[in-house]
């Protein structure tokens, strides 16, 4: 039976990816941690993806947080229930080494680092490099290929 | 939106423009990958494949304190519709009724008529209404749907943001940016009503420069005459093309296209066959700052040229305007903007009979408006106020404010209410024309009338949208709308004239004694069943109300009380069923069903139209539509005259055939 896997599925797939294509600072946690801040619109889909996947040597394991709790993660999907914070809560994550993910509307221009955009029915994705850098990670450059659009300028505040 | 002052590095935007490359030239996931689990597909891999989602609304639907509705392109293309008209039929409140072969009675909320006066519709930010009647000549209006990337209609009055005559509803069908149409799209259809059409589009480009070029024709048949004149076959050709640039904060477009063709069609019980022909220039320059700012700049050119039996009209437009976003502080949004539009046209005159006074003219119209939008209780209420400011040569100046609140206390929840005052600005028609007909010992006048006011209309509004899981969506709008002076056709006056020969003059003014009320509500639930299995709907309600404040004479489709009322269906219903079958088939189904318009003299009717189509390897889509399957023929809308017979629009077929150079 052809059926297409759901939005979500390719996305849970997507962030176990981009584990492997970006660098963080070294840091000692025995764990990968990624987290869901905000309402999980992934369902099962994210914890069946993870279950059991070690990434750079590290087990991977998946929490739940609400925006005020968002640290001690290294990847953090922010969900769309979370867009109207954003202004506080980006700037706090990026002080941690945390690489930032959602499917919100111009997430990348935003100060987020990958941002989930549907294109014609298929998930792609777009990065801010710069907002990565200053977080202390870098991207590899097989995303920065891929990536449908690379975000390079730092501009000034207006 | 993010404020730029509360981030340490908010980072801008340097738009590379570039297409993702490795996607490019890749066949999307192929069988066997199906059964690999995601989580080992390659990014590239990753995107390529096509996922069902929710059929929810994108996001801005949530933050849009207005009854907006988008069609996307997955439902142009499962619809079967092969003309912009036909693909208006998947949103809720909007009227459809196909005339002929080639016109169209389109409107949203009630009030729809022949001209489709008082939608404004816009093509890429380009207006296609006419001042000459105040509407739309939908058999010049076509794109290539495949490069449609979605029509948005709002219905009620537009908001102040959109251009004039954004009265009952706005429509406004956005192409694809050229980044996003790559390769070679050919595509061949042969059908029993629509004959052919034909449709080839070359994309390229790379870093920051897009483009594409298009050529299409077609040739359509008549619909079902009940006295075998089947004058309404016709055709047309069409080529354009579009370009965009981006560059740091800057993007930049330009597009146009020209076409020629014929189109007959029914003025009174006179046939006459059209020819048109056009073009247009459409230029346009956003700079995004960020955080919420930014500036959108416009001009476009279009010329249309139409000529035929009783009348023909050359005209060009010359339009310019802009649209400014500006973040005021941390808890305002404020837009504004202004346009100016001129229209030199020249009616010709073929028959003594018919006329528009003066032949030529300069219509203009100016607009300018400011909205502020206030974010209180941590974003999730929206206050909105604003007001539009509009000068034309037929009316005069005119005030359209308007004020709305939107409330999200989930964010899958989203509940707006709107008062909005707009109006229409009147026509050449309206003021200018003169119908005099002249037979022994009688002539009968229908004059334009200069002093004819804008139509009025103040509407009160409130919708309702909740995503109930991940595979329900409901969306539910209700309205009243107050509507003052719309156009009557005033009373007959009968005199003698004694200039020889002595004769009975017949005077019938054009006036605006109408007004009244109409109510209503669209309910559009949309539901995924299963992965693969998609239904949606929408049920639209209108009930009328109207009054004439002094007598009216009835002569045509539109000016008295009863015209009004006995030409908006009360009742529409529609069901749509996609479903992916294995193997790269799918079945759609499209139940539609109208009730009755006694002042057309159309019953109600019922129109079940179906798809199969198979997919070859993402390139190849071979298609089979069957439309208006229920019965032989139907009509949808009148011919304007108590003597002629409705025509009938024909049960149809198609095969279609569309090949991509690249999977999309």
């Amino acid at each position: 039976m052809a059926q297409s896997p759901s939005e979500y599925d390719v996305k849970a797939a997507y962030l176990f990816n981009f584990a492997k294509f970006v660098q963080w600072p070294v840091s000692g946690g025995a764990d990968f941690r990624i987290c869901v801040v905000g309402s999980d619109p992934f369902g099962d889909t994210l914890d069946n993806t993870v279950k059991g996947e070690v990434v750079n040597g590290k087990r991977v394991v998946l929490k739940r947080v609400s925006a005020e709790s968002a640290s001690a993660c290294d990847m953090a999907f922010i969900s769309s229930s979370e867009q109207k914070r954003l202004s506080s809560l980006l700037p706090a994550l990026s002080k941690q080494h945390i690489l930032t993910v959602s499917d919100i509307p111009h997430f990348v221009d935003k100060g987020g680092m990958i941002g989930f955009v549907l294109d014609s029915g298929r998930v792609r994705f777009e990065v801010n490099q710069a907002c990565a850098q200053d977080a202390g990670l870098g991207m590899s450059s097989q995303l920065l290929k891929v990536a449908s659009v690379v975000r390079q300028e730092r501009g000034a505040p207006r | 939106m993010l404020s730029l002052r509360k981030t340490a590095h908010l980072c801008l935007l340097l738009a590379a423009g570039a297409l993702p490359i490795g996607a490019a030239g890749q066949t999307s996931a192929s069988p066997g990958q199906q059964n690999t689990p995601l989580k080992q597909l390659t990014l590239e891999q990753l995107g390529n494949i096509e996922v069902t989602s929710v059929n929810k609304q994108p996001e801005q639907v949530w933050n849009t304190a207005a009854a907006i509705y988008v069609i996307t392109q997955a439902d142009i293309e499962r619809s079967g519709a092969t003309s912009i008209a036909d693909a208006l039929r998947v949103a809720p409140g909007v009227e459809v009724s196909r005339i002929s072969s080639t016109t169209w009675a389109i409107g949203i909320r009630g009030l729809q008529s022949n001209f489709s006066k008082s939608v404004l519709v816009l093509i890429d930010g380009r207006s296609v209404y006419t001042p000459l009647f105040s509407g739309v000549y939908w058999d010049v209006q076509d794109v290539v749907l495949e490069d449609v990337d979605r029509i948005e209609v709002i219905r009620g009055p537009g908001g102040i943001i959109w251009g004039p005559n954004a009265v009952n509803g706005v429509i406004n069908i956005i192409t694809k940016n050229s980044s996003q149409t790559h390769g070679v799209l050919a595509s061949a259809l042969g059908g029993n009503v629509d004959r052919t059409i034909d449709e080839l589009r070359v994309g390229s480009g790379s870093g920051n420069f897009h483009y594409r070029v298009f050529g299409k024709g077609f040739i359509r048949a008549h619909e079902f005459h009940q006295d075998g004149n089947d004058f309404d076959d016709w055709h047309q050709y069409r080529g354009g093309f579009r370009t965009d640039y981006d560059r740091g904060k800057d993007s930049f477009s330009f597009q146009g296209d020209i076409y020629r063709g014929d189109s007959p069609h029914l003025i009174g019980t006179d046939v006459t066959d059209d020819t048109v022909d056009g073009g247009n220039l459409n230029a346009q320059w956003n700079r995004n700052y960020g955080g919420g700012n930014d500036f959108h700049l416009q001009a476009y050119f279009d010329r249309t040229i139409r000529t035929g039996l009783q009348l023909g009209e050359t005209r060009n437009t010359y339009d310019i305007d802009f649209v400014d976003h500006l973040r005021v502080g941390s808890h305002n949004n404020l837009s504004l903007g202004g346009g100016l539009r001129w229209s030199p046209n020249r009616f010709i005159q073929k028959q003594p009979s018919i006329d528009l006074i003066p032949h030529d003219e300069t219509d203009h119209i100016y607009t300018g408006f400011l909205q502020d939008e206030l974010h209180l209780a941590g974003n999730k209420l929206s206050l909105i106020g604003g007001v539009k400011f509009q000068h034309n040569n037929f009316s005069g100046f005119d005030i359209q404010p308007t004020g709305r609140v939107l409330w999200n206390p989930t964010p899958h929840q989203s509940v707006w209410a709107a008062v909005t005052r707009a109006v229409t600005t009147p026509s050449r028609i309206e003021e200018d024309f003169v119908l005099d007909a002249k037979s022994p010992g009688l002539e009968i006048q229908v004059l334009g009338n200069p002093n004819f006011k804008s139509e009025a209309l103040v509407g009160y509004e409130f919708g309702y949208r909740q995503l109930f899981s991940k595979s329900l969506y409901v969306d539910l709008s209700a309205f009243h709308n107050h509507y003052t002076d719309l156009q009557s056709f005033g009373a007959a006056q009968t005199s003698l004239v004694l200039t020889p020969p002595p004769h009975l003059l017949i005077s019938i003014p054009y006036n605006n004694l109408i007004s009244g009320n109409t109510n209503g509500i669209e309910i559009a639930p949309s539901w995924q069943v299963t992965p693969f299995w998609m239904v949606s709907g929408s049920y639209s309600y209108v009930g009328l109300d109207l009054k004439a404040s002094g007598p009216t004479s009835d002569i045509s489709s539109t000016g008295t009380v009863s015209k009004y009322e006995g030409s908006t269906p009360h009742q529409m219903v529609e069901f749509r069923s996609y479903i992916d079958l294995p193997k790269s088939f799918e079945f759609d189904q499209v139940f539609r069903g109208a009730s009755a318009l006694p002042a057309q003299k159309v019953a109600d009717y019922q129109t079940l139209d179906l798809q199969a189509a198979w997919t070859f390897r993402s390139q190849l889509r071979i298609a089979v539509v069957g439309q208006n399957l229920l019965h032989e023929h139907h009509d949808e809308w009148g011919t304007g005259d108590p003597t002629q017979q409705n025509i009938g629009i024909r049960r149809a077929a198609y095969l279609k055939i569309t090949w991509t150079s690249k999977a999309k």
